[in-house]
Order: C-alpha cells, then sequence, then structure tokens
C-alpha cells in the first residue's frame, strides 16, 4: 500500500507541474460557468435591453367618437411600463420601416392596416362583416427574443379588440334574442359590454398562471439554484474528465520513457504498480471536484444542496472521471494518441449527457439518451440535489453511474494489465 | 553462493514467424565476476537481459538468479538484482534526490534507512551538490550516473548494466567503468552488456559474444583470443583493382580469409604477417594498383567475432 | 513556395494515415450539428412537439375547454398524468414542462372569483420557455373569451331583466367563442424570406455554430505534430536543411486552412441537404466568411504551437479555446438571448463577428458588401495572432 501511495504521490505532483493541464482542470470550468452565468443573468430572470420596435399605423379609425383601434394598438406598445422592453419609433410608411429591419436599425416592424378600426368595429354581427385585418410584425430573421416581446404585446392587445368585438356581438345578439329590437338600444348594449370587457380585461385576469421550479420528490420547497451553478455542474464533470485523463495518459508516457518497465524490475507488483496510477487518478480529480464546488460556492455563488448527498455525489463524480479517463486512455498506444482518443469521447458524452446545457436542456428522447453515459446520470443526480433533493433523490442516479464506473475500470484493467503482463 | 545459471532460455516475437531473440541460451554467471554481454546491435542482448530481470517471460527454458527461478519466484529475484536499463528511465521533473528516493521506496526501503542509503548514492555518483536539481537540467553524463545510482539503492547482490555508456562522453564513460570495477570489489556480481569490444576486454572476467540471438562464444579474454589462434588481422586500402586483387589473394598460403573489398579497403586474416607482406605488395604492383594504407593488428574480441562471423562487430 | 507546398502536403498525408483525424473533422461536428438541431424544436414539424405534461385534477368543462386549447396548439404534445407526477418527470426531463388544472377551477371560473394554474418548468430552460408562451397564448385565449361572456351577459341582463344565470352565460360564451373564432383582427409574423415563426431556427443555428466550434478541433492533428516534430528535432533538421522559419510556419498554415476549409465544406454540405439551411444564397460571401474562418483557426494553432512546448499543453489549450470561443462567441445558443451588454461584451471575440456573418448569410441574404465589416474585424484578429506567431516561433 505505501508503494502505491508513492506512486499515487508522484504522478499526482506532476500533474499539478504542468500548468495548463493546472488552467484546464481549474479555470476553464469556472469561467465557463461565469461567463454563461453571466450571459443569462446570475439570478432568475433573463435581462433583456429594450427592443428597438418601428411602429406605422395607417389605421384612419372607424368614425368620429371611437377610438381608432390602431391608435388603441400603438399605445400598448408605446405604455410608459414597457419603455424598459421596447423602444418604439414611429414612422409614416410600412416601405421605411421594413427598410430599416433590414437595415439592422430596428429588430422588428408592426405594421398595423388601414382597415383595423373598420375591421373591428365594422360590424356588430359575425358572418356579416369585413374581412379580418391583419396586423404585420415584420422581424430580423437573425433575431427571435426581442420580436417575440413586440408580437406578444401585439397579440395581447389585439386580443383585446377581438374580445371587445365579441362582447359587443353577443350582447347585441343575446338582447335581440330577449325582444330588444330597437337599434339605438342594442347599440348601446353593444358597447356598453364592449366598454366592460375593456375595463375588466385592464384589470387582473380571471386566470393567472402560477409558475414553480420543479419541486423534487419528498421535498416541499421549492429551491432555485442559480445559473452559474447549474452551468457549472455540467462544466465540471466534463473537465474532470479531461483532469482524469492527463494522470491517466502518465502510463503510457511511462511506457514510452522506460520508468514502467523500470518500475517492473523491482520488488513492487504490477498490481500495485497500476494500483498507485488508479489511485492518483481519482485524487487528482477527487480534489479538482472539492476545489471547483468550492470556489462555485464563493464566486459565483452556489448553492449546491444538502452537505451528505453532494459529498457523496462528489466522490461518485471523481470515480466516474477517473474509470473513464483510464479507460479511454487504455486503448490507445501512445500519449499522443490517448490525448485524442479521450477528447472524441469526452466531447460526445458531454454531448450526450447534456453538460453544455447546463441543466436546461428539454425533454423527451434525451432524457433517454443520456441514461446510457454514466456522466448523464450524475448530471441528472447533480440536477436533483441543486433543485433540492435528498438522498433518496442520488441513490438510483449514484448507483447506476457506479455500475458504469466499475465496468470501465474493469476493462482498463484487462486492457492494461493484458498490455504490461 | 549460487550466481546466475542459464538453462536453455528462448524468446521469439511475434511467432511463428518473428525474429528469435533468444535461442537456447545456457551459461552461468559466478558470484562476484564481472560478465560482458559481447554482441552487435540486435544481437539478443537487451531481451536476455529482460528475460533475467522477469521483465520478459522467456519461451521455453530457465533461470536462477541466486538460487531463485525467474519464471516461478521473480518476486525473490527482483529484490536481488539492480537494473540499469539502456535508456535513462527516471522522471525529469523530480529532482535528482527525489527520483533516489522515489526508486528506493519502489525497492522497498524506509525511514532513515532509506535517507541513509539516498545519501551514500549521492555521494557515489558525486551529485551531492546538484541533488536538489530537477534531472531536465542534468547534463547527459550526470543523467546516466543517476540511472546507474537508482539501481544501487538496495545493495543489490546482482547488477545488470545494459550498455551504459552508449552516446556518452569519454570523461563520463571512464567513471562508469571505474565504477563498475568498484562494484566488483564490493562483491557485486555484474552482468554488463555492450557492442564496444575495449569494454568488455578491460572489465569482463569472462564474457560470451552473442550473435542473432545464439551464444557463439564464452570464455576470458585469452580463452576467446586462442579461438583465432596467432592469427593477425591486416587492413589494406588500394587504389584500384582491389574486387581482382582480393580474388587473387584468397589463393596464397597462409590466407585463412579475405573480406570483400568496399571502396577499394579489404582485410586479410593471416597467420604469418611478416612473410606474406612482401607478396601483397608484389601482386598490387603486378596489377598496376597500389596500397595507400595498411594496418596489423594483433587478435583482439574484434578478430574473434570476425573470425566466428565474418562480419565485424559493428556492422 | 515549393518548401511551404511540401510541408503542408506533409502534414495532409500524415493527417490522412490519423484515424482518429476524420473523427475529429467530420463524424463528431455532423452528429453535433443534428444533435443541437433535434434539441431546439421548431414549430412546424409535428414530430418534434414540446411534451407537456398535464394533470387535470378538476375536470370540469371549463378546464376541458382549456385542454382543447392546449391540444390545438401546434407547438405542444400533451401527456396526461396525475398532480403528484409532473415534478418529476419534469426534474428527469421526460417532458419539457408541466401544467396543473387545480380541483375547484371550473367552479371558481363560473363563479368569476380568481383561479390560478401552476406552471412547472425550470427556468433557465429554453424549452419551458417555449412551452410557457404557448400555454399563456392559450389562457389568454379563455381569458378573453371568459372576460367577454361575462361582459355580454352582464350588460343584456341589465338591460333586459333576464336573470344572470347559467343559462344566460352559458349562451354569451358560445356567441362570444363563435366571434372570436372568427376574429376581426389577426397578426401576422413575417420576414425578408416571407411568413416566419419565433422560434429559434434550429437548423440555421446548430449548422453555423458547428462550424465555428469544430474547426479549432481539427487543428488537433497539426498542432500536436508540430510540438512532437520541435521536441524530436525535427525542425531544426528542416532549418538545417536551409528551410526558414516562415517556410516552415507557412507550411503548416497552409495545412491547417485546407484542412478545416475541407471540414467546413463538408458541414456547409450537410446543412444545406440535409438540414435545408441556405448557405448559398450568396456564394462569394460564404467563401470569404469560410477562408477567414480557416485562417482564423490556423492563426490559432499557430499561437498555440509557438507558445506551448508539450503535447499536453497544446491539447488542453485548444480544448479550452475551442471551447470558450465557441460558447461565447454564440455558436452554441444564439447571442441575442443573452442581452444587449453581454452581446456587445462578447464582440470582442472573433467567433460572435463569424456567427453574425453566418447568419446574415444563410438568414437575411447577406452579400459581400454586409459581411465586410464583421470580415474586417477577424482579420485584425488573423493578423494580430499571426504576428505574435511568427515572433514567438522557434524551431528548437
Amino acid at each position: 500500500m505505501m508503494r502505491a501511495l508513492t506512486i499515487a504521490w508522484k504522478d499526482f505532483r506532476h500533474v499539478y507541474r504542468d500548468l495548463a493541464g493546472l488552467a484546464m482542470m481549474f479555470v476553464a470550468p469556472l469561467l465557463m460557468a461565469a461567463a454563461l452565468g453571466a450571459a443569462f443573468g446570475s439570478g432568475d430572470n433573463f435581462s433583456v435591453t429594450a427592443v428597438k420596435t418601428v411602429v406605422v399605423d395607417q389605421d384612419a379609425g372607424a368614425g368620429a367618437g371611437t377610438p381608432a383601434a390602431g391608435a388603441t394598438l400603438t399605445a400598448a406598445l408605446t405604455d410608459p411600463g414597457m419603455t424598459d422592453l421596447l423602444a418604439v419609433t414611429r414612422l409614416e410608411s410600412s416601405e421605411t420601416a421594413r427598410a430599416a429591419v433590414d437595415e439592422g436599425d430596428a429588430a422588428v416592424a408592426v405594421i398595423i392596416p388601414p382597415g383595423l378600426s373598420a375591421a373591428v368595429m365594422g360590424s356588430a354581427s359575425p358572418g356579416t362583416g369585413s374581412a379580418a385585418a391583419e396586423v404585420e410584425i415584420y422581424k430580423d430573421p437573425a433575431l427571435n427574443v426581442g420580436p417575440s416581446i413586440v408580437a406578444a404585446v401585439v397579440e395581447s392587445a389585439t386580443q383585446s379588440l377581438n374580445g371587445a368585438r365579441a362582447a359587443a356581438t353577443a350582447a347585441a345578439r343575446l338582447a335581440m334574442s330577449s325582444s330588444v329590437t330597437e337599434p339605438a338600444v342594442l347599440d348601446e348594449v353593444a358597447s356598453e359590454a364592449a366598454g366592460v370587457f375593456a375595463r375588466a380585461a385592464r384589470a387582473e385576469a380571471p386566470v393567472i398562471l402560477q409558475e414553480r421550479n420543479p419541486l423534487i420528490e419528498g421535498v416541499d420547497t421549492e429551491k432555485r439554484p442559480n445559473v452559474a451553478s447549474q452551468v457549472l455542474v455540467g462544466m465540471m464533470l466534463f473537465f474532470m474528465l479531461f483532469g482524469a485523463a492527463t494522470p491517466a495518459r502518465s502510463i503510457l508516457d511511462e511506457h514510452r520513457n522506460g520508468t514502467l518497465p523500470r518500475l517492473f524490475t523491482t520488488p513492487t507488483r504490477r498490481s500495485v504498480i497500476l494500483g498507485g496510477k488508479y489511485i492518483s487518478v481519482f485524487l487528482v480529480v477527487l480534489i479538482q471536484a472539492v476545489v471547483l464546488l468550492v470556489a462555485g460556492r464563493f464566486l459565483l455563488g452556489a448553492d449546491w444542496g444538502e452537505p451528505g448527498p453532494v459529498a457523496v455525489l462528489t466522490l461518485v463524480s471523481a470515480l466516474v472521471a477517473a474509470s473513464l479517463g483510464l479507460v479511454t486512455v487504455s486503448f490507445a498506444k501512445t500519449p499522443g494518441q490517448a490525448g485524442a482518443v479521450s477528447s472524441a469521447v469526452f466531447v460526445f458524452l458531454g454531448l450526450i449527457s447534456g453538460n453544455f446545457a447546463g441543466t436546461a436542456s428539454i425533454g423527451g428522447a434525451f432524457a433517454v439518451v443520456r441514461r446510457f453515459s454514466p456522466v448523464g446520470w450524475l448530471m441528472e443526480g447533480w440536477s436533483n440535489v441543486l433543485f433540492g433533493g435528498s438522498w433518496g433523490n442520488i441513490a438510483l442516479q449514484s448507483g447506476a453511474a457506479l455500475a458504469f464506473t466499475l465496468v470501465c475500470f474493469g476493462i482498463a484493467t484487462f486492457l492494461f494489465r493484458r498490455r504490461y503482463a | 553462493m549460487e550466481g546466475i545459471v542459464v538453462q536453455g532460455l528462448r524468446k521469439q516475437f511475434d511467432p511463428p514467424r518473428g525474429p528469435v531473440a533468444a535461442d537456447d541460451l545456457s551459461f552461468d554467471i559466478r558470484e562476484g565476476e564481472i560478465f560482458s554481454l559481447l554482441g552487435p546491435n540486435g544481437a539478443g542482448k537487451t531481451t536476455t537481459i529482460s528475460m533475467l530481470s522477469c521483465l520478459l517471460r522467456p519461451d521455453v527454458g530457465d533461470a536462477r538468479v541466486g538460487g531463485f527461478s525467474v519464471t516461478r519466484e521473480p518476486g525473490k529475484v527482483k529484490e536481488l538484482i539492480g537494473v540499469v536499463p539502456q535508456d535513462v528511465a527516471l522522471y525529469e521533473d523530480l529532482t535528482g534526490r527525489e527520483n533516489l528516493l522515489f526508486w528506493g521506496r519502489m525497492y522497498g526501503l524506509k525511514g532513515p534507512r532509506l535517507t541513509q542509503r539516498v545519501d551514500e548514492v549521492l555521494e557515489l555518483i558525486g551529485l551531492v551538490d546538484r541533488q536538489k536539481d530537477r534531472l531536465g537540467k542534468y547534463s547527459g553524463g550526470m543523467k546516466r550516473r543517476v540511472n546507474i545510482g537508482a539501481a544501487l539503492l538496495h545493495n543489490p547482490r546482482f547488477l545488470y548494466l545494459d550498455e551504459p555508456t552508449v552516446g556518452i562522453d569519454p570523461q563520463s564513460r571512464r567513471s562508469i567503468l571505474d565504477g563498475v570495477k568498484d562494484f566488483k570489489a564490493a562483491g557485486v556480481t555484474v552482468l554488463y552488456t555492450t557492442h564496444y569490444m575495449e569494454e568488455a576486454q578491460e572489465l569482463s572476467d569472462r564474457i560470451g559474444i552473442l550473435d542473432k540471438g545464439k551464444m557463439i562464444a564464452l570464455g576470458t579474454k585469452d580463452e576467446l583470443v586462442h579461438l583465432v589462434g596467432e592469427h593477425t588481422r591486416i587492413e589494406v586500402t588500394l587504389d584500384r583493382e582491389a574486387q581482382s586483387l582480393a580474388a587473387q589473394w584468397r589463393d596464397l598460403p597462409r590466407v585463412l580469409d579475405v573480406s570483400e573489398p568496399e571502396d577499394g579497403r579489404l582485410w586479410l586474416l593471416a597467420e604469418d604477417a611478416n612473410t606474406l607482406m612482401p607478396r601483397l605488395f608484389e601482386g598490387a604492383r603486378a596489377a598496376g594498383a597500389r596500397i595507400t594504407e595498411i594496418n596489423l593488428a594483433e587478435p583482439n574480441l574484434e578478430t574473434v567475432f570476425l573470425h566466428l562471423t565474418g562480419r565485424a562487430l559493428r556492422d | 513556395m515549393r518548401r511551404v507546398w511540401d510541408i503542408a502536403m506533409k502534414e495532409l498525408l500524415q493527417n490522412r494515415r490519423d484515424w482518429l483525424a476524420p473523427l475529429f473533422t467530420l463524424v463528431l461536428p455532423a452528429v453535433f450539428t443534428a444533435f443541437l438541431g433535434l434539441l431546439i424544436p421548431s414549430a412546424d414539424e409535428g414530430e418534434s412537439r414540446l411534451p407537456l405534461a398535464l394533470a387535470d385534477a378538476d375536470g370540469s368543462p371549463a378546464a376541458v375547454r382549456l385542454v382543447e386549447g392546449l391540444r390545438e396548439t401546434p407547438l405542444l404534445r400533451l401527456e396526461p398524468m396525475t398532480a403528484s407526477e409532473v415534478d418529476g418527470a419534469v426534474q428527469d426531463q421526460k417532458v419539457a414542462a408541466a401544467l396543473i388544472i387545480p380541483e375547484g377551477f371550473g367552479a371558481a371560473v363560473e363563479a368569476g372569483q380568481p383561479a390560478a394554474l401552476t406552471f412547472v418548468g425550470v427556468q433557465t430552460s429554453s424549452g419551458a420557455q417555449s412551452v410557457r408562451q404557448a400555454v399563456w397564448s392559450v389562457l389568454s385565449g379563455f381569458n378573453t373569451a371568459t372576460l367577454a361572456a361575462k361582459a355580454a351577459a352582464g350588460q343584456v341582463a341589465a338591460e333586459t331583466g333576464r336573470p344572470l344565470d347559467d343559462t344566460l352565460l352559458g349562451s354569451a360564451r358560445s356567441l362570444v367563442e363563435a366571434s372570436l373564432a372568427a376574429p376581426a383582427a389577426t397578426v401576422r409574423v413575417t420576414d425578408a424570406r416571407g411568413s416566419a415563426t419565433l422560434d429559434a431556427g434550429s437548423f440555421d443555428q446548430s449548422s453555423t455554430g458547428s462550424l465555428v466550434n469544430w474547426v479549432f478541433f481539427s487543428l488537433l492533428g497539426v498542432t500536436a505534430n508540430t510540438v512532437w516534430e520541435r521536441s524530436r528535432g525535427l525542425l531544426r533538421r528542416m532549418t538545417a536543411a536551409g528551410v526558414r522559419g516562415s517556410q516552415i510556419i507557412g507550411g503548416k498554415m497552409l495545412a491547417m486552412v485546407i484542412l478545416s476549409f475541407v471540414q467546413q465544406l463538408l458541414l456547409v454540405l450537410l446543412g444545406q441537404f440535409a438540414f435545408g439551411v441556405d448557405y448559398f444564397s450568396s456564394p462569394v460571401a460564404l467563401l470569404v466568411t469560410m477562408v477567414s474562418i480557416s485562417m482564423l483557426a490556423a492563426a490559432f494553432g499557430l499561437l498555440i504551437t509557438s507558445l506551448f512546448r508539450s503535447e499536453q499543453a497544446v491539447i488542453a489549450t485548444i480544448i479550452i479555446t475551442a471551447l470558450l470561443l465557441a460558447a461565447l462567441g454564440g455558436a452554441w445558443f444564439p447571442l441575442e438571448i443573452t442581452g444587449a451588454g453581454f452581446s456587445r461584451v462578447a464582440h470582442v471575440l472573433p467567433s460572435a463577428w463569424l456567427m453574425d456573418s453566418l447568419h446574415g448569410i444563410t438568414l437575411q441574404a447577406w452579400g459581400v458588401g454586409d459581411i465586410l465589416r464583421p470580415m474586417a474585424v477577424v482579420w485584425m484578429w488573423v493578423v494580430g495572432l499571426l504576428a505574435i506567431a511568427v515572433w514567438r516561433f522557434r524551431p528548437d
């Protein structure tokens, strides 16, 4: 055992004398997490700057006394409450508005057609009305977020117009069926109904949507991890694989440099030599994980979750990374080849396990695919503790990851023993 | 005490078509002697040393080192031997001292005994002053010295040195050769491989000559030279007609062998150089050629190898 | 020039003998493109609808109307389950999000009381955000219908004295729904190419992103090889043979440019013909951009070989650089979703400008004139990196 530790300690020091390797192990994941955390806002909200919007209102109104529908739409866009989201400029013609978008001066143009008021006010009876008026949202094809906000505002305002018209139509039809025939009264009922609707629509909606994060099984309260911590988990696991591959590669380095055969001439048994290598790989990634978790806590404000399960997941993650590092190296013959093989395998694993998407990917086939990778299971486990989970939420994930690990260690040991026996 | 006894060792790489690197080798090395394996590159020296250090398993045969079998008791054998590999096999990013400490632990040393031995070895290889420098900063000769030192830490009874002087300066080479003699004086049995005839001649109590995996001769230097008899090697350089003269000289009496000429140079193995020399000059003149250089060499291991294989040692 | 060419050809030969090279150059980028493209769904393909778990604990007519509305939404695929199952399904990413209709929802709506639905989704998930928007759109239609029916029925009751009962409300509701089914005002989203959607065009993003992401990985071979050649004295031997340092650099660079260009070409063809990305609107602009990408990658590769001495360090640096440039330059996700501040900072990186140019070409039919500005920034990087690389390059 002492000899195995001596070998482990030597390899361990070798890793910590390589600056580029250290940068990859520690700096890269933190940098990625900090950068992506900043990109998506460090809290819960997306921070978006005001969308440059141009509006062309060609609507003339339906007649004296009634407010023009186009003006209502424009008012919704220029509402004082929207100034943080939208920077609205009015233009005269649809051509100049489109040109502004095409030239990148605006993200989106809202083009209100001439007959909007006429269409909305035109007829109170369905089926006989004039053709629908179409509000056009002309957007920069490369952009989606800004135009979505504008579209949401326009759609909501349009829906209010349609709702008011529906209320008026329904009121008039119901009044007629209750034997009211006088046109003036019918008109009044209709316009009163539209007014009531408009006032109600401005107040709180009857049904609201309450949003929350998923609750972890057995946990009642919702926990919201910040973006940086979600990104860091993925990056940590990804770069731990590289952290493991570097000391694992030292087996091939030592073979090439002749120190491995020389070790075999000493009375130290081969299993002890291999064991020492495994220990150093494991220690290197374990320390990497601990440093990243602590740095994430203090630099990025990550709240990892319950200490016990976090500790277990950290250990399992180190085992997984060590076994993957060793098994990818065991297939290669030269250190250069090992570097390339393991990079390819790791990028692929990162891809299918969701390491690059933080914990924010989407459902469906992905949930199945990621379970073919031990890293995918780890991502699931870490996500569970991040969202407030406990022992019960990591048991299956840790078990599955460990099973993969055993297989990988087994293959690596078999290949190394066969080659160096 | 028993030295090393080798019985019928055979090793073939990539059988059945691969090269046979050791072919039915049997010899013994006596306790306390310096034994050299001499042979050209690819003769099977490193393969033999690898089998004796339990790195390679022989296909057939066995060897006993200090009474233990290399195939059945490798652990016991490894405790008795110190192996100095042909290339420097050390960690460049550790200091000289750290390297020695590491290898000492690999040989099972620990505690005060380990530090004491490391200090002694540093003294022995003359690197006390530089012990705290990283190996990467050492000169080639210094690395070689540490390379040997790492095999001495556990006071091995048997020391294997695999071509330790390849590619180093004359001064370092001299110090290594002197060191080897000191090991012998201290009672260590030394197995030394080389393709430098002079080294084998200077150091060895006995020499085994390897060629193509076979032991073609074995004995003390005098015994080996005696194999050739009182023969002299004559090297001749001609300005022309080397080919026809070589053919002509093969038929002369007392000429045992004549090489194929190369760039006008050829050699003859002759029983009596004194009577032969005038006839060589005569023959050259008759053929219209001129001898531009002529050398006489007393029999040595080179001559022995030449005699036994028809090739020069450094071909 | 002859020697530059010879060195480049030797590199390419070595690259062809390396069975790992095609993995990095071709297989992984193609997988990456397809995978990311499938991950970002688009509304017009039924196959890639986003799964929404739906727990209806109410079952009232109001709830049924709402569910009907959700079912008709083209973006969503409903997966009915119980309220206790939805959290696990969201957490395990079996569904993009979940909606819970609580017991008593219908009664509250009928009674005009405020009611709330629970939407469960991971805040940072793009899928959950898309689903939330679709659900909100259905819900706001539902609200509009509810309010309009109440307004109409209330007004009629006041005018005619009819009791404001379920019958009246029900009639109002069906009249309102009929009217809303044929709305007088509609909204249509368009862009320069005609009718458009508001979803990130999945392959438009992932295919162009792959170009930028993988081009650096294809250089692993040449850069690691150069470092190895230096450590074995091969570069010094070249100099001893009279090859100038600039010729060595030129040869390596040419090899890297050719390699990365071939890779890009394959990805462009894959994007164009397998994923329907419109690359060839302006072939000249595309060519200029691709050459610029290759030059940038080669300049990076050379700089890394100039600065580092060990294969280990080179591999590490290339992977870090590739990931950072790709992620922060907008190759993984469009920079617009990060907000203007981040996007401005990210535009320090050449990769952000390359992505701008590629998006312009594929989405807005940019011509040569349009890509001049982004390419000018990229070439400033190329020149800067090359200058340092040449300055620091040592054959031994």
